[in-house]
């Protein structure tokens, strides 16, 4: 197999004396969707804002194409190709939708292909093209969650964090959403997806992690994780 | 589509009626025609302010210290105790400078800070700044301030152009001093439009609402506040070297650079609006310009009433100013004009 993209090394990772991750080995291949489902609490928010560099690591290591990132901060990673679409959307309310693409393009230069990256964007989410001029905050969770996803891609990144795309969203729009997901991925783009929604994560997925209070429990290929007993009695509700 | 907001119609009208002041009878109003100046250099004050807390949403309760650091600066570059003498146009460049460094040295170890910390860490800034102006007289001239400050326009290897112009002398005095101050208002004003509009004017704005969004964006955010703190000093030392020079001396920093300073200031900027360049601009004619003069005028037309009020206005302006705010806070919670975003 060739380099991972990203490889994270028994990493561990405390809120003060809170020990939320104990000591997780997760690997993405590149082009790859790869799926970290689990419970509420397991840990799987920690996982990403650790990988970002939003919270400090405590042990272990990660590496993004084989360099190490885990004591880069948060704004210097962006710029190695690693975005990040938190939890609950974090767009700017107070500034437009483009305004909100274009931060997302604040570490490039190149005004012209900032604008291609708008078009592309507007592409992917025609809604968004509709909305431009408006507010952030007058959006609806879908269209929020919409310029979440392209404003992470205005930095032109080589892999996509996205953390539970579907959170309180319409099952109408999450399809939208996990279709351009998976759009996204047959272009090339690499993809670690943080979800409560196993059933659909495990669809769109290559490979599964189970997350279960900081350590990982299973490993293995999506398909098979949807068809494995325990995790359709622990994950969907079968 | 409309081309031009409500609020740059405001702001043209403004300095339109800023323009034409000189020509009003100022004297026989009752207006003493410094007051007028120092409401401009005020509003500069409150443009740099705007920078911190308007843009970025740092409340910094400080800015008066801030301003003390221009004034001082300016005194030290022009007056006869120290062998620096310098002309006003070097002095003004010199105090931006100056005060934006020491500004962003100071406040450099304590960006991590949020919310109230960073508050209550600038408002004992501003206090040690009082302190050691007070009592660094060798330096500051203490309680005395340094005196006489009264610098050539240009210098010296333009003398020729300031003779030619005939301003000799003459260009501290109302009205050239005051179009100074104006012209250099406006030239901030429409700078600070473009910063606006700039990437580093969203950077602010992204920092504001949200943080660790920013940071995610591939923000760097403590480069980002330590800029903002940067821009708005360095606009708020310009100020307080017109402030100087405008003044002639370094003026008792007990009376001009303490918190009550600062949070009037702060009291025009909400009241103006935060964020808003337009804002500013009324905040401060309405709430200084009452505080200043209206006040004056106002308490004049009570003193000739036949029957004499018991009291002067000028020892209950302050409620009146509360009021205000109250008021402000209920019915325009985001200022007179309100950032465009709002």
């Amino acid at each position: 197999m060739s380099q991972p993209i990203l490889e994270l090394k028994g990493v561990h990772t405390s809120y003060g004396v809170i020990e939320v991750l104990k000591g997780i080995s997760i690997k993405v291949e590149p082009k790859q969707i790869v799926t970290v489902i689990g419970a509420n609490g397991a840990g799987k928010t920690t996982t990403l804002m650790t990988i970002s560099g939003c919270v400090p690591i405590q042990k272990g290591e990660i590496l993004f194409n084989g360099q190490p990132i885990h004591r880069t901060p948060a704004h210097q990673i962006l710029k190695m190709g690693l975005a990040q679409s938190p939890e609950g959307r974090k767009i700017f309310p107070r500034l437009t939708v483009k305004e909100n693409l274009e931060m997302g393009a604040f570490t490039r230069n190149d005004k012209a292909g900032i604008q291609q990256d708008i078009e592309k964007a507007y592409h992917l989410f025609p809604i968004l093209k509709d909305r431009q001029k408006q507010l952030g905050g007058t959006l609806s969770g879908g269209e929020q969650q919409m310029l979440a996803i392209a404003r992470a891609l205005m930095s032109r990144p080589k892999m996509l964090l996205l953390d539970e795309p579907s959170l309180g969203l319409a099952p109408m729009i999450i399809l939208k959403i996990f279709d351009a997901i998976q759009e996204l991925n047959r272009e090339g783009m690499s993809v670690l997806l943080v979800e409560q929604n196993a059933r659909l994560a495990l669809k769109i997925a290559h490979w599964g992690y189970v997350l279960e209070t900081g350590t990982v429990t299973m490993s293995a290929a999506a398909q098979e994780l949807l068809h494995d007993p325990r995790v359709q009695a622990a994950y969907l509700g079968e | 589509m409309k081309y031009f907001s409500a609020s740059s119609v405001v702001a043209v009208l403004v300095f339109g009626l800023l323009f034409l002041v000189p020509n009003l009878p100022l004297g026989q109003l009752g207006i003493p025609s410094n007051l007028v100046t120092e409401l401009l250099i005020l509003t500069i004050l409150a443009l740099g302010l705007n920078v911190i807390i308007g843009y970025t949403g740092l409340l910094h309760l400080g800015i008066a210290g801030v301003y003390g650091i221009g004034t001082v600066c300016t005194g030290i570059l022009v007056t006869e105790a120290f062998p620096f003498q310098q002309s006003f146009v070097i002095t003004l460049i010199i105090s931006t400078v100056v005060t934006a460094l020491i500004s962003m040295a100071i406040t450099a170890p304590v960006l991590r800070l949020r919310g109230d910390y960073f508050a209550l860490v600038t408002l004992g800034f501003c206090e040690i700044v009082v302190t050691v102006l007070k009592e660094f007289e060798h330096i500051t001239g203490g309680k005395k301030t340094l005196q006489n400050l009264r610098p050539p326009l240009f210098p010296e290897f333009l003398s020729s152009l300031e003779q030619s112009l005939d301003l000799v002398g003459k260009w501290r005095i109302f009205p050239i001093f005051y179009y100074i101050c104006l012209g250099l208002l406006l030239l901030i004003f429409l700078g600070l439009r473009n910063l606006e509009k700039s990437r580093i004017g969203r950077g602010f704005v992204a920092i504001r609402e949200d943080e660790l969004a920013a940071s995610a964006m591939g923000l760097n955010p403590a480069k980002l506040k330590l800029m903002a703190i940067g821009i708005g000093s360095g606009i708020v030392g310009l100020a307080g070297c017109l402030f100087a020079v405008h003044s002639t001396n370094t003026t008792e920093p007990q009376v001009s650079f303490t918190f009550n300073v600062s949070v009037i200031i702060l009291a025009s900027v909400i009241l103006g609006g935060m964020g808003s360049r337009t804002g500013m601009l009324v905040g401060v004619l309405l709430l200084l310009g009452y505080d200043k003069i209206g006040t004056r005028l106002l308490s004049d037309v009570l003193s000739q009433l036949p029957d004499k009020p018991y009291f002067k206005l000028s020892s209950w302006r302050y409620m009146i100013f509360g009021l205000v705010l109250i008021l402000m806070m209920r019915f325009r919670p985001y200022g007179i004009i309100p950032e465009k975003r709002n």
